[in-house]
Protein backbone atom coordinates (compact mmCIF):
# COMPACT_ATOMS: atom_id res chain seq x y z
CA UNK A 1 0.00 0.00 0.00
CA UNK A 2 2.32 2.78 1.16
CA UNK A 3 -0.11 5.62 0.70
CA UNK A 4 -1.28 8.60 2.75
CA UNK A 5 -4.23 7.91 5.05
CA UNK A 6 -6.62 10.52 6.44
CA UNK A 7 -9.13 9.91 9.19
CA UNK A 8 -11.60 12.45 10.50
CA UNK A 9 -13.90 11.61 13.42
CA UNK A 10 -16.53 14.14 14.42
CA UNK A 11 -17.99 12.37 17.44
CA UNK A 12 -16.73 13.17 20.91
CA UNK A 13 -14.38 10.68 22.50
CA UNK A 14 -11.90 10.25 19.65
CA UNK A 15 -8.49 10.21 21.35
CA UNK A 16 -4.98 9.38 20.20
CA UNK A 17 -5.48 5.69 21.06
CA UNK A 18 -8.20 5.38 18.42
CA UNK A 19 -5.97 6.88 15.76
CA UNK A 20 -3.01 4.71 16.85
CA UNK A 21 -5.16 1.65 16.44
CA UNK A 22 -6.18 2.76 12.96
CA UNK A 23 -2.57 3.34 11.92
CA UNK A 24 -1.56 -0.05 13.41
CA UNK A 25 -4.31 -1.72 11.43
CA UNK A 26 -3.11 -0.21 8.14
CA UNK A 27 0.52 -0.96 9.01
CA UNK A 28 -0.22 -4.58 9.59
CA UNK A 29 -2.17 -4.79 6.33
CA UNK A 30 0.78 -3.23 4.51
CA UNK A 31 3.26 -5.61 6.19
CA UNK A 32 1.28 -8.57 4.97
CA UNK A 33 0.05 -7.52 1.52
CA UNK A 34 2.61 -5.10 0.12
CA UNK A 35 4.30 -6.54 -2.95
CA UNK A 36 7.01 -3.91 -2.45
CA UNK A 37 8.10 -5.50 0.83
CA UNK A 38 10.32 -8.55 0.28
CA UNK A 39 9.31 -10.11 3.59
CA UNK A 40 5.56 -9.55 3.31
CA UNK A 41 3.42 -12.66 3.28
CA UNK A 42 2.31 -11.96 -0.30
CA UNK A 43 5.94 -11.64 -1.44
CA UNK A 44 6.81 -14.91 0.26
CA UNK A 45 3.85 -16.54 -1.47
CA UNK A 46 5.00 -15.11 -4.78
CA UNK A 47 8.41 -16.61 -4.08
CA UNK A 48 6.97 -20.06 -3.54
CA UNK A 49 5.84 -20.30 0.10
CA UNK A 50 3.88 -23.53 0.45
CA UNK A 51 0.11 -23.20 0.90
CA UNK A 52 0.16 -24.93 4.29
CA UNK A 53 2.01 -21.88 5.59
CA UNK A 54 -0.45 -19.29 4.29
CA UNK A 55 -2.37 -17.40 6.98
CA UNK A 56 -6.17 -17.90 7.18
CA UNK A 57 -6.67 -14.21 6.45
CA UNK A 58 -4.53 -14.44 3.30
CA UNK A 59 -6.56 -17.42 2.14
CA UNK A 60 -9.72 -15.38 2.73
CA UNK A 61 -8.35 -12.47 0.70
CA UNK A 62 -7.31 -14.73 -2.17
CA UNK A 63 -10.73 -16.37 -2.11
CA UNK A 64 -12.40 -12.94 -2.27
CA UNK A 65 -10.14 -12.07 -5.20
CA UNK A 66 -11.13 -15.24 -7.02
CA UNK A 67 -14.81 -14.53 -6.33
CA UNK A 68 -14.40 -10.99 -7.66
CA UNK A 69 -12.69 -12.39 -10.74
CA UNK A 70 -15.72 -14.61 -11.38
CA UNK A 71 -18.14 -11.74 -10.87
CA UNK A 72 -16.29 -9.54 -13.35
CA UNK A 73 -15.72 -11.92 -16.24
CA UNK A 74 -12.05 -12.23 -15.37
CA UNK A 75 -11.39 -8.49 -15.50
CA UNK A 76 -10.45 -8.43 -11.83
CA UNK A 77 -7.26 -10.43 -12.01
CA UNK A 78 -4.53 -10.25 -9.40
CA UNK A 79 -1.90 -12.04 -11.49
CA UNK A 80 0.59 -9.70 -13.21
CA UNK A 81 3.88 -10.98 -14.59
CA UNK A 82 3.20 -14.32 -12.86
CA UNK A 83 2.96 -12.67 -9.43
CA UNK A 84 -0.11 -12.15 -7.27
CA UNK A 85 -0.96 -8.56 -6.35
CA UNK A 86 -4.26 -8.34 -4.47
CA UNK A 87 -3.98 -4.60 -3.74
CA UNK A 88 -7.00 -3.78 -5.94
CA UNK A 89 -9.17 -5.53 -3.35
CA UNK A 90 -7.07 -5.23 -0.18
CA UNK A 91 -7.17 -1.43 -0.14
CA UNK A 92 -10.97 -1.22 0.02
CA UNK A 93 -11.14 -4.22 2.36
CA UNK A 94 -8.64 -2.59 4.76
CA UNK A 95 -10.43 0.76 4.79
CA UNK A 96 -13.74 -1.01 5.34
CA UNK A 97 -12.26 -2.93 8.29
CA UNK A 98 -10.90 0.30 9.76
CA UNK A 99 -14.42 1.75 9.53
CA UNK A 100 -15.80 -1.33 11.33
CA UNK A 101 -13.21 -0.73 14.06
CA UNK A 102 -14.57 2.80 14.55
CA UNK A 103 -18.21 1.68 14.44
CA UNK A 104 -17.46 -0.97 17.07
CA UNK A 105 -16.23 1.81 19.35
CA UNK A 106 -19.44 3.76 18.91
CA UNK A 107 -18.26 6.38 16.41
CA UNK A 108 -20.89 7.27 13.83
CA UNK A 109 -19.76 10.38 12.00
CA UNK A 110 -16.41 9.96 10.31
CA UNK A 111 -14.53 9.24 7.15
CA UNK A 112 -11.43 7.23 6.37
CA UNK A 113 -9.51 8.00 3.20
CA UNK A 114 -6.55 6.01 1.92
CA UNK A 115 -4.97 6.68 -1.44
CA UNK A 116 -8.04 8.44 -2.81
CA UNK A 117 -10.52 5.75 -1.73
CA UNK A 118 -13.00 6.76 0.94
CA UNK A 119 -15.45 5.25 3.39
CA UNK A 120 -17.87 7.75 4.97
CA UNK A 121 -20.32 7.28 7.81
CA UNK A 122 -23.00 9.57 9.16
CA UNK A 123 -22.81 13.30 8.51
CA UNK A 124 -20.20 16.01 8.22
CA UNK A 125 -19.52 18.88 10.65
CA UNK A 126 -22.43 20.85 9.16
CA UNK A 127 -24.67 17.84 9.94
CA UNK A 128 -25.12 17.30 6.21
CA UNK A 129 -24.12 14.53 3.83
CA UNK A 130 -20.37 14.25 3.31
CA UNK A 131 -19.29 16.13 0.20
CA UNK A 132 -16.80 14.13 -1.82
CA UNK A 133 -15.10 15.73 -4.80
CA UNK A 134 -13.90 13.76 -7.81
CA UNK A 135 -10.47 14.95 -8.83
CA UNK A 136 -9.84 16.05 -12.40
CA UNK A 137 -7.44 13.39 -13.70
CA UNK A 138 -5.84 16.04 -15.94
CA UNK A 139 -5.46 18.72 -13.28
CA UNK A 140 -5.04 17.44 -9.76
CA UNK A 141 -5.81 20.79 -8.12
CA UNK A 142 -9.29 20.74 -9.63
CA UNK A 143 -12.48 18.93 -8.68
CA UNK A 144 -14.85 18.13 -11.55
CA UNK A 145 -17.79 16.55 -9.76
CA UNK A 146 -19.14 16.63 -6.23
CA UNK A 147 -21.21 13.87 -4.65
CA UNK A 148 -23.05 14.03 -1.34
CA UNK A 149 -23.01 10.70 0.50
CA UNK A 150 -23.56 8.99 3.83
CA UNK A 151 -22.47 5.48 4.82
CA UNK A 152 -20.96 4.74 1.41
CA UNK A 153 -17.70 3.94 -0.26
CA UNK A 154 -16.20 6.08 -3.02
CA UNK A 155 -13.32 4.57 -4.97
CA UNK A 156 -11.48 5.99 -7.97
CA UNK A 157 -9.34 3.94 -10.32
CA UNK A 158 -7.21 5.79 -12.76
CA UNK A 159 -3.88 6.37 -14.35
CA UNK A 160 -3.18 10.08 -14.61
CA UNK A 161 -0.01 10.48 -16.58
CA UNK A 162 2.21 8.08 -14.71
CA UNK A 163 1.54 5.31 -12.24
CA UNK A 164 -0.08 3.03 -14.81
CA UNK A 165 -0.88 0.08 -12.62
CA UNK A 166 -4.09 -1.47 -13.87
CA UNK A 167 -3.88 -4.04 -16.59
CA UNK A 168 -6.47 -5.44 -18.92
CA UNK A 169 -5.90 -9.16 -18.53
CA UNK A 170 -7.67 -9.88 -21.80
CA UNK A 171 -5.56 -7.65 -24.03
CA UNK A 172 -2.03 -8.42 -25.30
CA UNK A 173 -0.21 -5.25 -24.26
CA UNK A 174 -2.25 -5.18 -21.10
CA UNK A 175 -2.41 -1.47 -20.33
CA UNK A 176 -5.64 0.51 -20.03
CA UNK A 177 -5.37 3.80 -21.91
CA UNK A 178 -8.75 5.18 -22.99
CA UNK A 179 -10.19 5.82 -19.54
CA UNK A 180 -8.49 8.46 -17.41
CA UNK A 181 -10.46 7.74 -14.26
CA UNK A 182 -13.45 5.78 -13.04
CA UNK A 183 -15.13 6.63 -9.74
CA UNK A 184 -17.50 4.14 -8.16
CA UNK A 185 -19.98 4.97 -5.38
CA UNK A 186 -21.02 1.81 -3.56
CA UNK A 187 -22.63 0.62 -0.33
CA UNK A 188 -19.14 0.40 1.20
CA UNK A 189 -15.57 0.94 0.10
CA UNK A 190 -14.83 -2.81 -0.19
CA UNK A 191 -17.48 -3.14 -2.94
CA UNK A 192 -16.64 0.19 -4.57
CA UNK A 193 -12.91 -0.53 -4.70
CA UNK A 194 -12.99 -4.06 -6.11
CA UNK A 195 -15.53 -3.08 -8.77
CA UNK A 196 -13.70 0.14 -9.64
CA UNK A 197 -10.53 -1.91 -10.17
CA UNK A 198 -12.30 -4.45 -12.40
CA UNK A 199 -14.38 -1.90 -14.29
CA UNK A 200 -11.33 0.24 -15.03
CA UNK A 201 -9.61 -2.75 -16.61
CA UNK A 202 -12.60 -3.09 -18.96
CA UNK A 203 -11.88 0.28 -20.57
CA UNK A 204 -14.92 2.20 -21.76
CA UNK A 205 -17.13 -0.86 -21.24
CA UNK A 206 -16.49 -0.61 -17.51
CA UNK A 207 -19.21 1.98 -17.01
CA UNK A 208 -21.72 -0.49 -18.53
CA UNK A 209 -20.58 -3.11 -16.07
CA UNK A 210 -21.25 -0.78 -13.13
CA UNK A 211 -24.64 0.08 -14.70
CA UNK A 212 -25.45 -3.63 -14.49
CA UNK A 213 -24.88 -3.64 -10.72
CA UNK A 214 -27.90 -2.60 -8.67
CA UNK A 215 -25.74 -1.54 -5.75
CA UNK A 216 -23.18 0.75 -7.42
CA UNK A 217 -23.06 3.91 -9.52
CA UNK A 218 -20.10 5.36 -11.37
CA UNK A 219 -18.64 8.38 -13.14
CA UNK A 220 -16.08 7.73 -15.85
CA UNK A 221 -13.78 10.35 -17.39
CA UNK A 222 -12.19 9.44 -20.72
CA UNK A 223 -8.96 10.58 -22.30
CA UNK A 224 -10.88 13.32 -24.15
CA UNK A 225 -12.28 14.83 -20.94
CA UNK A 226 -15.77 13.52 -21.60
CA UNK A 227 -17.66 11.93 -18.76
CA UNK A 228 -20.11 9.04 -18.92
CA UNK A 229 -22.10 8.15 -15.83
CA UNK A 230 -24.57 5.49 -14.78
CA UNK A 231 -28.30 6.14 -14.75
CA UNK A 232 -28.52 6.28 -10.95
CA UNK A 233 -25.43 8.44 -10.38
CA UNK A 234 -27.24 11.79 -10.45
CA UNK A 235 -28.97 11.18 -7.14
CA UNK A 236 -25.57 11.73 -5.48
CA UNK A 237 -24.57 14.83 -7.42
CA UNK A 238 -24.28 18.22 -5.75
CA UNK A 239 -25.07 20.86 -8.33
CA UNK A 240 -22.66 23.70 -7.72
CA UNK B 1 -41.00 5.31 -30.07
CA UNK B 2 -43.61 4.25 -32.63
CA UNK B 3 -43.63 2.52 -35.99
CA UNK B 4 -42.34 -0.89 -34.82
CA UNK B 5 -43.95 -4.12 -35.99
CA UNK B 6 -45.79 -5.98 -33.23
CA UNK B 7 -44.29 -9.25 -32.06
CA UNK B 8 -41.43 -10.72 -30.03
CA UNK B 9 -37.90 -10.27 -31.25
CA UNK B 10 -34.78 -11.98 -29.87
CA UNK B 11 -31.53 -10.15 -30.41
CA UNK B 12 -28.15 -11.74 -31.04
CA UNK B 13 -26.02 -12.52 -28.02
CA UNK B 14 -23.58 -9.62 -27.81
CA UNK B 15 -20.17 -9.77 -26.22
CA UNK B 16 -20.18 -7.11 -23.52
CA UNK B 17 -16.58 -7.83 -22.45
CA UNK B 18 -17.73 -9.08 -19.09
CA UNK B 19 -20.05 -11.70 -20.54
CA UNK B 20 -22.90 -11.90 -22.99
CA UNK B 21 -26.09 -9.90 -23.17
CA UNK B 22 -29.08 -11.12 -25.12
CA UNK B 23 -32.43 -9.37 -25.06
CA UNK B 24 -35.90 -10.08 -26.28
CA UNK B 25 -38.06 -7.09 -27.11
CA UNK B 26 -41.83 -7.31 -27.08
CA UNK B 27 -43.57 -4.86 -29.38
CA UNK B 28 -47.22 -4.04 -28.96
CA UNK B 29 -49.10 -1.26 -30.69
CA UNK B 30 -45.93 -0.22 -32.43
CA UNK B 31 -44.09 0.38 -29.15
CA UNK B 32 -41.73 -1.54 -26.90
CA UNK B 33 -43.87 -2.78 -24.05
CA UNK B 34 -41.39 -5.18 -22.48
CA UNK B 35 -37.74 -6.14 -22.64
CA UNK B 36 -36.50 -9.46 -21.31
CA UNK B 37 -32.89 -10.31 -20.64
CA UNK B 38 -32.30 -13.83 -21.92
CA UNK B 39 -28.62 -13.69 -21.04
CA UNK B 40 -26.99 -11.38 -18.57
CA UNK B 41 -23.28 -11.30 -17.70
CA UNK B 42 -23.80 -11.00 -13.97
CA UNK B 43 -24.84 -14.46 -12.78
CA UNK B 44 -25.21 -13.47 -9.14
CA UNK B 45 -28.64 -13.74 -7.63
CA UNK B 46 -29.02 -9.93 -7.50
CA UNK B 47 -32.10 -9.18 -9.50
CA UNK B 48 -31.94 -6.47 -12.09
CA UNK B 49 -35.10 -4.39 -12.23
CA UNK B 50 -36.10 -3.35 -15.74
CA UNK B 51 -38.39 -0.37 -15.95
CA UNK B 52 -40.97 -0.95 -18.65
CA UNK B 53 -40.97 2.68 -19.71
CA UNK B 54 -37.25 3.17 -19.97
CA UNK B 55 -34.27 0.86 -19.81
CA UNK B 56 -31.35 1.97 -17.66
CA UNK B 57 -29.16 4.15 -19.82
CA UNK B 58 -25.86 5.92 -19.50
CA UNK B 59 -25.52 9.69 -19.63
CA UNK B 60 -22.78 11.93 -20.92
CA UNK B 61 -21.39 15.34 -20.24
CA UNK B 62 -18.25 17.38 -20.68
CA UNK B 63 -16.13 17.50 -17.54
CA UNK B 64 -16.46 20.83 -15.70
CA UNK B 65 -14.51 22.34 -12.84
CA UNK B 66 -16.56 22.69 -9.65
CA UNK B 67 -15.97 25.61 -7.33
CA UNK B 68 -18.09 24.53 -4.35
CA UNK B 69 -16.50 23.33 -1.13
CA UNK B 70 -15.87 19.66 -0.51
CA UNK B 71 -14.95 17.69 2.61
CA UNK B 72 -12.81 15.06 0.90
CA UNK B 73 -11.41 14.37 -2.58
CA UNK B 74 -11.40 11.01 -4.35
CA UNK B 75 -8.83 10.42 -7.03
CA UNK B 76 -6.42 7.81 -8.28
CA UNK B 77 -3.16 7.72 -6.37
CA UNK B 78 -0.37 9.41 -8.19
CA UNK B 79 2.30 8.69 -5.64
CA UNK B 80 2.54 4.95 -5.78
CA UNK B 81 5.18 3.04 -3.89
CA UNK B 82 6.78 2.09 -7.20
CA UNK B 83 7.12 5.72 -8.15
CA UNK B 84 8.77 6.53 -4.83
CA UNK B 85 11.23 3.65 -5.19
CA UNK B 86 12.02 4.51 -8.77
CA UNK B 87 12.50 8.16 -7.92
CA UNK B 88 14.74 7.22 -4.99
CA UNK B 89 17.01 5.10 -7.18
CA UNK B 90 17.14 7.81 -9.85
CA UNK B 91 18.05 10.43 -7.27
CA UNK B 92 20.71 8.21 -5.77
CA UNK B 93 22.27 7.91 -9.23
CA UNK B 94 21.97 11.63 -9.68
CA UNK B 95 23.90 12.09 -6.50
CA UNK B 96 26.73 9.68 -7.30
Amino acid sequence: MGMPITVEILDAGANTNVFSDIWSHFSSVDRKYSTYKKDSEISKINNGLQTTKWSPEMKTILRLCEQTKQETGGYFNIIHNNKRDPSGLVKGWAINNAAKLLLARGFQNFYIEAGGDIQVHGLNAEKKLWRVGIRNPFKRTEVVKIVAVTTSGVATSGTYIRGQHIYNPHKPDGLVKEVASLTVVGPNIYEADRFATAAFAMGKAGIEFIESLASCEAYMIDDKKQAVFTSGFEKYVVKA
Amino acid sequence: MGGLKDGQYTGNAADAFYGYIQVKAIINGGKITDVQFLRYPNDRSTSIAINKQAMPYLKQEAVQAQSAQVNIVSGATDTSQAFIQSMASALSQAQS
